[in-house]
């Protein structure tokens, strides 16, 4: 790949930290009012959380539309500077000018990559596929998803052999595979900062009574996706991982370490609709299927609520009201057994299902990685407005939990935040 | 529709609840009726919702309500509860401090009240002569020092307490003990006729009054002498000397015995015993109530001819053997609220994990597993082991004292 080389704007550009659904849509945003914008994304490729849904609220559509409608605006656009496998070191300066270092790990892969594959036949390396959340594996080059931007191959530097090997390189005919890149030191000039960073799931296996990792029968509702998802490890098909045999009874776990002082204290606010959303998955596939959902509280939060009347509606979906505490397994049969305290029916609960669904919140990509940045962030990493203008807006999750539409609302009001400011700095 | 519906009316007592945070802080107040804990209470059956319940009452003051229910007594503290609360509710101490507020309007079991009685008036729970106190000590085969006829200071006080004092299997683990010690070549004593229970799990059934009564005269007695430690086979005694005396004015370094020896395992010359599998319990107030789990473990380990194996609940997720919180003198009533005795059902876990020794590290549990063995018919396929015998008879050269 070219050497990154940014353009010549002065402070009056802006830094989109994160290139999921929040950042892609304020660095639209703001490049449409005029900006010029830099877009970081730290993988190879755009599209986030987002990209690995099989479908998202509130049309339940897959995300393909969505986020093809902003690639788009983003291939027409000049004034968006995309910077992949790139990571914000620093931030330093004020409202108006800020300089910001950031660090682009080599891609190893040029712009003449035409993501023919020929490189993928060659690889000998398999490598567990993070996208997929390791259920299935992808060589050591592989490309992000099958929307990804770049649509351009990647090499996995942690399990490629490297130069040693080099089969790609040679199988490659448009000498597009670079083995010897090396990692680039980028200075930009900035007035304004979107952090747009976005989440991970919360780690389930910290949950230990939870059992996951132990029994394969346990997953977690962002693998569910990636499970519906046509494009997903298994074609869309929703089967027991441990001996693919169909499910006929899933119990879904709300609260899966949320509003927990032990885990995540807060609540995510989607996890409930996540989880009717994809009995919803489970159930299109086997109408005959039955679905629990144990519950705390079923939260659905603004205008969703009808959804979830629909969908409890349905006659084999069944709400226990008891946090469930434990999981028992059947060795010979592959069987869980979930362990909860029904306490509107007012005795213990043991019920036996093919597949347990851990509804697993959402943690801020920053909880464990704070970037030095004029930001505040609270205790759990969500950046916070402290009321104070410091001219570094924060959009989407990284501020606080929330769902795809409201996101790109948030990520349009940050949008309109950097653009004041710089505006503002121009002014002064 | 059609339906009966019960009313019951609720008049909240707010100085019930006002008594509970002041003895127990306001946790329980958090509580957001997840049913965590009961789910994974070792008494949980098909309608036992125990504490979710009983945290809700204490919410709303509901103190007639919980004084008329017996299943307030079964609890053991053994802390399972607590241990997966989101809302880290301090369940066990609520319950405490429920049993303290209703203890004397609500009456307890005969033989709750009976442990009491002898406790304030023997010293001891077992209702034995307080003067036999170091009986245990004429067949231990070496020197038992009496701290009072030392007129010097010690290393170690061992604070024997009443179970291995006055227990027939105690007295072997006290014995064995006695000879551990003299063999390490510590210096040590046991303070004999003037000790006294520490009366933790009298504390955690209600009797805090009590508690802190024994702890006055143990603070007085233990004052007249010097000694750089105190170190005791008993989980509660160590709990209690550790958590609970600072509170009332008097801090004391103190061990359990299994992590006094673990740091001395180079200096004892085991030898090897007939080979055999053993399985370990962790107690609740070593292992949840204070974090100990590597000790006693470390302890057996060491032992040539000791396979460890673990049963499918230990550690932190370790089941109780139901004698904490006053249940090991509660068995009668406590078994008439609950279906299985949870010495009955640690002890099939234990034949399940296909161990032949069930190894333990807490006086009460010697007796209750030895007779869980007996009820459920497993005589010849587990014994119950005190970790200090298997050591004593290690270091004997492999012999086991009959």
């Amino acid at each position: 790949m070219a050497t990154f080389a940014p353009p010549a704007s002065g402070y009056d550009s802006i830094l989109v930290i994160g290139g999921g659904i929040a950042g892609i849509t304020a660095a639209l945003e703001a490049a449409e009012l005029g900006s010029d914008v830099f877009l970081v994304e730290k993988m190879p490729y755009l599209g986030g959380r987002v990209a690995q849904l099989a479908r998202y609220f509130p049309k339940l559509c897959p995300p393909t539309c969505g986020i093809e409608i902003n690639l788009r605006r983003l291939r027409d656009n000049p004034r968006v500077h995309l910077l992949t496998n790139a990571e914000v070191a620093s931030i330093e300066g004020a409202p108006g000018a800020f300089d910001v270092a950031v660090t682009v790990e080599p891609r190893y892969v040029n712009d003449r990559c035409t993501a023919c594959g020929a490189c993928v036949d060659v690889c000998p390396v398999e490598r567990p596929n993070a996208f997929n959340y390791g259920m299935d594996t992808t060589k050591a080059i592989y490309i992000g998803h099958e929307m990804a931007y770049p649509m351009k191959y990647a090499i996995d530097e942690q399990t490629c052999l490297g130069e040693e090997c080099g089969r790609c390189v040679a199988a490659c005919p448009y000498d597009a595979i670079d083995l010897a890149m090396k990692p680039q030191s980028v200075s930009l000039q900035v007035g304004a900062v979107v952090v747009a960073t976005g989440w991970k799931p919360y780690d389930a296996s910290a949950i230990v009574n939870l059992a996951f990792g132990h029994y394969p029968n346990i997953v977690t509702n962002v693998m569910l996706e990636r499970m519906a998802a046509d494009t997903g490890p298994t074609g869309g098909k929703i089967a027991r991982p441990s001996d693919g045999r169909p499910v006929n009874r899933v119990a879904f776990i709300q609260c899966a370490g949320s509003r927990d002082r032990l885990h995540l204290s807060y609540c995510s606010g989607i996890c409930c609709l996540g989880s009717l959303k994809q009995a919803t998955y489970i159930l299109d596939r086997n109408p005959e299927a039955e679905v629990y959902i144990y519950y705390i509280d079923l939260r659905t939060p603004g205008t969703y609520e009808p959804f979830a009347d629909r969908v409890m509606a349905r006659p084999h979906v069944h709400a226990v009201k008891g946090k469930v505490a434990d999981i028992l397994w059947d060795d010979e049969s592959g069987d869980l057994s979930v362990v909860a305290d029904d306490m509107v029916q007012g005795h213990m609960s043991r019920i036996p299902v093919d597949l347990v669904v851990l509804a697993t919140g959402m943690e801020p990509s920053l909880s464990d990685h704070r970037p030095a940045m004029p930001a505040v962030l609270d205790h759990d990493g969500f950046v916070l407005d402290t009321g104070e203008d410091r001219g570094v807006y924060a959009a989407g999750c990284a501020r606080e939990p929330m769902d795809v539409a409201t996101a790109t609302m948030d990520a349009t009001a940050a949008a309109m935040m950097a653009v004041r400011s710089i505006r503002k700095s121009t002014v002064r | 529709m059609g339906q009966e519906v019960a009313v019951m009316e609720l008049v909240p007592d707010l100085g019930f609840v006002n008594q509970l945070v002041e003895r127990a802080g306001d946790s329980f107040k958090r509580c957001y009726q997840c049913g965590t804990c009961s789910a994974v209470c070792p008494f949980a059956t098909e309608d036992l919702e125990l504490p979710r319940k009983q945290m809700l009452m204490a919410q709303w003051g509901m103190k007639s309500q919980m004084m008329d229910d017996p299943i307030l007594w079964v609890c053991t503290t053994c802390g399972n509860c607590a241990r997966l609360c989101p809302r880290e509710v301090d369940i066990p101490g609520t319950i405490t401090a429920v049993r303290e507020a209703v203890l004397v309007e609500s009456g307890i079991s005969p033989e709750l009240a009976k442990a009491f009685e002898n406790t304030v008036v023997r010293g001891n729970p077992l209702g034995s002569p307080a003067r036999r106190r170091a009986d245990w000590a004429k067949q231990a085969g070496v020197e038992v020092p009496i701290l009072s006829t030392l007129d010097r200071p010690t290393d170690v006080l061992f604070y024997v307490e009443c179970y291995w004092s006055f227990h027939e299997r105690g007295q072997q683990a006290a014995q064995a003990m006695a000879r551990t010690l003299n063999r390490l070549g510590v210096d040590w004593a046991i303070l004999g006729t003037e000790e006294r229970c520490i009366a933790d799990s009298q504390r955690a059934a209600g009797e805090s009054g009590l508690f802190e009564e024994e702890a006055a005269k143990n603070m007085a007695t233990l004052g007249k002498y010097t000694f750089n430690r105190l170190v005791t086979p008993d989980p509660h005694a160590f709990n209690a000397l550790k958590n609970q005396y600072p509170k009332l004015g008097a801090t004391y370094p103190v061990q359990h015995y299994t992590q006094f020896l673990a740091e001395r395992l180079s200096d004892l010359p085991l030898k090897r015993i007939p080979e055999r599998l053993v399985t370990f319990h962790d107690p609740c107030y070593l292992g949840r109530h204070n974090g100990e789990y590597e000790a006693p473990r470390r302890l057996l380990e060491a032992i040539p001819g000791v396979r460890l194996t673990e049963m499918a609940h230990c550690r932190a997720e370790g089941f109780c053997c139901g004698g904490g919180g006053g249940g090991v003198w509660n068995s009668g009533f406590v078994a008439e609220q609950v279906d299985e005795r949870l010495a009955v059902r640690r002890v099939r876990e234990a034949v399940a994990s296909h161990a032949e020794v069930l190894a333990v590290c807490c006086p009460f549990e010697v007796s209750l597993f030895e007779d869980a063995v007996k009820l459920t018919g497993n005589e010849g396929t587990l014994v119950v082991r005190d970790i200090i015998e298997l050591l004593d008879e290690s270091l004997a050269g492999g012999e086991e004292r009959p």
